[in-house]
Parts: structure tokens; C-alpha cells; sequence
């Protein structure tokens, strides 16, 4: 006791667990919902889905379709790696970075072969599947959360892709390319709170 | 004669209305919300930044395809490389200076006529752009988030480089090219202004 109280209380202070927000908000309509709930709540996370889902539809359909299935399917695999580690992992500025050539891609109207569109899908999958992967470890299912979230990954790739391959109007893909530069900005101005100290 | 009676469902939203109880907002939008409305806020609260960023879209419909949508495709990225480069802690000289000088040089283009080739459009608004990235994509209140301020502050630019595309769209017509090229004398003196308060 006599240790104890000559210790500074900022010490102590200074010892206080930090507390953790990462964890899935509560739905209210089970596990598999709070997953899905989760994606739509990040927008970190929700960016970087619209914007390879955009950049697959200006690739063509059949890139969109591999990305449609790669996405998801490397967003869970990292998660349920994640989540049998035991622990997340801080990507921030590789995600960012990602982001930033997502956008430009998408801004300056190129297209990419099914091949390298699936692998870009897949790395921002990989990616963002393991940033995640903390937020399902207080989960009860956390397995049902991960597939809600991958599912609301597809869903989300699916709706973009379509939107970007039926673009036909030439002020649509224009709004398109704009809308690429867009992520690209909100991507670089993202990096720079990184280096600020502040996300 | 018959009075007018409101329809009995009429009455019961007039009731519910009158007895509902008032939002208390003694607060400042804090968390998520905040951080965007902030960020959505910014580009629109200065209007030297405003007279800038709706002139890029007033001369890119002046200019016409391609420059129309390449101007407003450039300036968000180089407005977010401004920021990157204020949140690196890199200092910019003459900030103030260059955002006046924008408004007076986009709006001198426009008062012209002047056409310029792409790439000196682009370069023009790209190098301008730099300067209010960095005034203003690095003004976040502490404690919002920084990804939702950042899509705020994309979005709010992007918009006013709509309105100014929309505005520009006058061009088509005679009166509305004249109408336009005096539009850009208004930016020019405003410009003018903002270059003699930021010289003072």
C-alpha cells in the first residue's frame, strides 16, 4: 500500500488500459448483420469498395466479374486469418495508398484485363479483410460477421460494377472519371493526416 | 353557411405537429457528422476559395470538351496534394497571395476569352489549386474524424465546380458568352479585393 501510494498518479493515469472502439455495432438483427452493418459504417472501408467496383466496371464486364468474386473472397480470407491470429493489423497507409491509384485509375479512364483488375481486387481485399479483422474478435459469431461483411462487400462490387458497364452517355463517364478523382483526392488528403498524426 | 372543417387526418398531424416536442441543438455537431458537415463547410465559408473554385468551372465551359471535365478532374487532386503537403508540415509562401492571385487570374481568362492549350489550362489551375489545399484541407476541428472531413471537403469543391460548369453553360448562347466574360470580371474584382487585403 505504501509502494503503491508513492506512486505519481500520472503514472498510474499513464497505465490505464486505452479502450478499444474497434468492435462491430450492434444491428440488432444478429452477427451476419452487424458484419454487413460494419462495412457500411467505414468508410475507409466503404471507399475503397466503390471505388474498385467502379474502376472493374470501366474495365469491362469480365473484369468486373472477377472482381466481384476476388474482393469478398480475399476480404474474408484475411479477416477469418485475422481473427485466428488473434489480432488485426494496422494498414492504414498501404489501404491509403491503394486507394490513392484506385482513383487515379478510375480518373483517368483506363482499363484493366481481367487478370491485374482481379489481382488490384484481391490485394484491397487482403488488405482492408486484415485491418478488419480486430473488429470481429469481441463478436459472438464472429464467422457469420465476416460473411456478412464479405457479403455486403459483393453486393456493394456488384451494384458499382453494373453502374460503371452500363454507363453509355458520354457526361456519365465523365461523371465517372470525376468521380474517380474524387477518391483519389479524399485518398491523398487521407495520407496526409497519416503523416499529421490524425485519422 | 357551412365552415370549412380540415380533414379529420389533417387535424391530427396539425395536433401531433403542435405538441411535438423541439430538438434542443445547444450542442456542436460532434463524432461522424461533424467531422463531414465540417469538412463539406470549409471550401464554402471563404469567398475568395468559393470565387476560385466556381471559376474553374465557369472557364472550363467556356473552353469547352475536353478542358470542361479534365479542369475539374485536376483541381481536387491538386487541391488534396496542397493538403498533403500543409498536413507534412511543408509551409507553402504566400498562400493568401496565391489564392487572391487565382480569383484574379482565373477571372482575367474568363473576362478574355482567352483560350489557352490544355495543358497550360492544366497547369494553370493545377498550380492554383495546390495553394487551397493547403489553407483549407488542413483547418479539421480536433477530434472529428479526418476521412469523414476529407469527403466533405472533396465533395463541397466538387459542387461548386458544378455550379460553375452549370453557370458556364450560358456560353451556348450569344448573350450568355457576353454574360460569362462578365461574370469573370466579377471574379477578377474580387480577386483584386482579397489581393489587396492579403498585400495589406
Amino acid at each position: 500500500m505504501m509502494r503503491a501510494a508513492r506512486i505519481p498518479p500520472l503514472a498510474l493515469l499513464a497505465t490505464l488500459p486505452v479502450p478499444a472502439y474497434a468492435h462491430l455495432v450492434n444491428s440488432g438483427l444478429g452477427p451476419f448483420y452487424n458484419g454487413a452493418l460494419h462495412l457500411l459504417l467505414s468508410p475507409g472501408d466503404l471507399l475503397a469498395v466503390l471505388a474498385v467496383g467502379l474502376l472493374a466496371g470501366q474495365s469491362g464486364k469480365a473484369s468486373a466479374r472477377w472482381a466481384a468474386i476476388t474482393l469478398p473472397l480475399a476480404w474474408a480470407a484475411a479477416a477469418l486469418d485475422g481473427l485466428s491470429l488473434g489480432a488485426g493489423a494496422d494498414l492504414g497507409w498501404v489501404e491509403v495508398a491503394l486507394l490513392i491509384l484506385l482513383g487515379i485509375l478510375v480518373a483517368a479512364g483506363i482499363r484493366l484485363s481481367a487478370s491485374v483488375m482481379a489481382s488490384l481486387a484481391a490485394l484491397t481485399g487482403l488488405l482492408h479483410g486484415l485491418d478488419n479483422a480486430g473488429a470481429f474478435l469481441g463478436s459472438d459469431s464472429s464467422i457469420v460477421a465476416v460473411a456478412g461483411t464479405a457479403a455486403a462487400v459483393l453486393v456493394l462490387t456488384l451494384l458499382m460494377a453494373a453502374l460503371a458497364v452500363s454507363l453509355r452517355a458520354v457526361w456519365t463517364r465523365i461523371a465517372l472519371r470525376v468521380g474517380g478523382s474524387w477518391i483519389a483526392a479524399i485518398g491523398m488528403l487521407m495520407l496526409g493526416w497519416l503523416l499529421h498524426g490524425t485519422s | 353557411m357551412k365552415h370549412l372543417q380540415p380533414p379529420p387526418l389533417a387535424r391530427i398531424l396539425l395536433t401531433a405537429l403542435l405538441l411535438w416536442p423541439l430538438v434542443v441543438f445547444a450542442h456542436v455537431e460532434g463524432g461522424a457528422a461533424g467531422g463531414f458537415l465540417s469538412g463539406l463547410h470549409h471550401p464554402i465559408s471563404g469567398l475568395d476559395h468559393v470565387l476560385a473554385m466556381v471559376a474553374v468551372g465557369l472557364w472550363g465551359a467556356q473552353l469547352g470538351a475536353p478542358a470542361i471535365w479534365l479542369l475539374p478532374v485536376a483541381f481536387p487532386i491538386m487541391m488534396a496534394f496542397g493538403g498533403l503537403l500543409g498536413l507534412s508540415g511543408i509551409e507553402l509562401p504566400a498562400v493568401e497571395l496565391g489564392i487572391a492571385l487565382s480569383a484574379v487570374i482565373l477571372g482575367a481568362l474568363i473576362l478574355g476569352a482567352i483560350r489557352l492549350p490544355l495543358a497550360a489550362a492544366l497547369l494553370v489551375v493545377g498550380f492554383f489549386a495546390v495553394f487551397h489545399g493547403h489553407a483549407h484541407g488542413t483547418e479539421m476541428t480536433p477530434g472529428q474524424s479526418a476521412i469523414l472531413y476529407s469527403i466533405g471537403f472533396v465533395i463541397a469543391t466538387g459542387l461548386l465546380h458544378a455550379a460553375g460548369i452549370g453557370i458556364g453553360l450560358i456560353h451556348r448562347w450569344d448573350a450568355g458568352r457576353v454574360a460569362l466574360r462578365g461574370a469573370g470580371s466579377v471574379v477578377m474584382a474580387g480577386g483584386l479585393f482579397f489581393l489587396w487585403r492579403a498585400l495589406a
